[in-house]
């Protein structure tokens, strides 16, 4: 089983979209995916069509539920997406560790879990979730967009979080997303970025700033399923393919 | 542990620039990194935020921004 965990520098960087549409971009090259949501907000469901109302997913009452069955969902295509699930309050910090621990092995009763490529997305506050995925994810997208703010939390994820992530066996990468080359800060930033980054680190490929990705979600599709001539879908199955290799799994 | 910056030599004054701009001539390094330099230090007169590499901040020891 193979975690990619996608996490953003800030709030509001694109993480739960893209978890989606990377996701779903994976499943199209045929390999059995899951999509799971670990952010309390609950939204990465919505991107697959689940009614907004619905609260059934992997935390009810506070608990991880028994069986993946009661909240393991399928898409067309067959991607299983696994929603948080509404909850009433934060969930106990003491009790996350034993959860994380329990959903891993829901997980490996999947058929074949050995080619299962699981993309999380991770919340930006939990601490506790970032540490159990240090240890057990092989790769992390940590997602940022080429605007002002990317600059202080680059340098505070550089000093302060950077150095709690190291992990044998763990892979960071960064990924640009809502670029906007036609707005000369957007371009700026991003040349600015491009540069300053270690090339090693930085995804080969960005995602453009495409108005039909927030339509996509306004439809509660992914990008794809939305409309065959986007952009982002361009960008999207060319980043699935870069994280084959990474991945070392054939299409 | 390994930084998540480019570690290269960061211009920050003239004459940084000019010995940078030498040294890439000499070794013969493609037209676009020299253009691209130029590129750099447009974007860091023109916005004030980047004025400063935080990476060569990173590199000095974490040296507070002014």
């Amino acid at each position: 089983m193979k975690l990619i965990a996608v996490k953003g520098l800030f709030g509001g960087a694109g993480t739960t979209t893209i978890t989606a549409n990377l996701a779903n971009a994976m499943r199209r090259r045929k390999h059995p995916v899951v999509a799971l949501d670990l952010c309390a907000t609950n939204s990465l469901r919505l991107h697959f069509g689940m009614p907004i109302g619905d609260p059934r997913g992997l935390f009810r009452s506070g608990r991880l539920v028994d069986d993946l069955r009661e909240a393991a969902f399928e898409t067309d295509n067959g991607l299983i997406y696994l929603p948080h699930g509404e909850i009433d309050e934060p969930l106990d910090r003491a009790a996350i560790d034993g959860i994380l621990g329990g959903l891993y092995e829901l997980l490996q009763r999947f058929e074949s879990p050995q080619q299962l490529i699981v993309f999380i997305d991770v919340p930006n506050s939990e601490s506790t979730i970032l540490n159990w995925l240090t240890s057990h994810a092989e790769i992390m997208l940590h997602v940022l967009t080429p605007e002002p703010r990317a600059y202080p939390a680059l340098r505070y994820f550089s000093r302060i979080t950077w150095p709690q992530i190291q992990h044998q066996g763990l892979r960071h990468s960064l990924l640009l997303n809502q670029c906007a080359p036609h707005l000369e800060l957007s371009r700026d930033i991003a040349d600015l970025l491009r540069r300053e980054l270690d090339p090693h680190l930085l995804v080969p490929k960005f995602i453009q700033r495409d108005q039909h990705i927030p339509e996509a979600l306004a439809t509660q599709q992914t990008t794809f399923d939305f409309t065959i001539g986007a952009q982002a879908n361009v960008e999207f199955a060319a980043i699935a393919e870069w994280l084959e290799e990474r991945l070392e799994v054939l299409e | 542990m390994k930084s998540i910056w480019r570690i290269h030599t960061t211009a920050s004054t003239a004459e940084d620039i000019q010995r940078l701009q030498t040294q890439v001539k000499r070794l013969a390094v493609e037209y676009h990194e020299v253009v691209e330099t130029d590129r750099i230090q447009s974007i860091r007169k023109r916005w004030r935020l980047f004025a400063e590499p935080v990476a060569q901040q990173e590199l000095n020891g974490g040296a507070e921004s002014t």
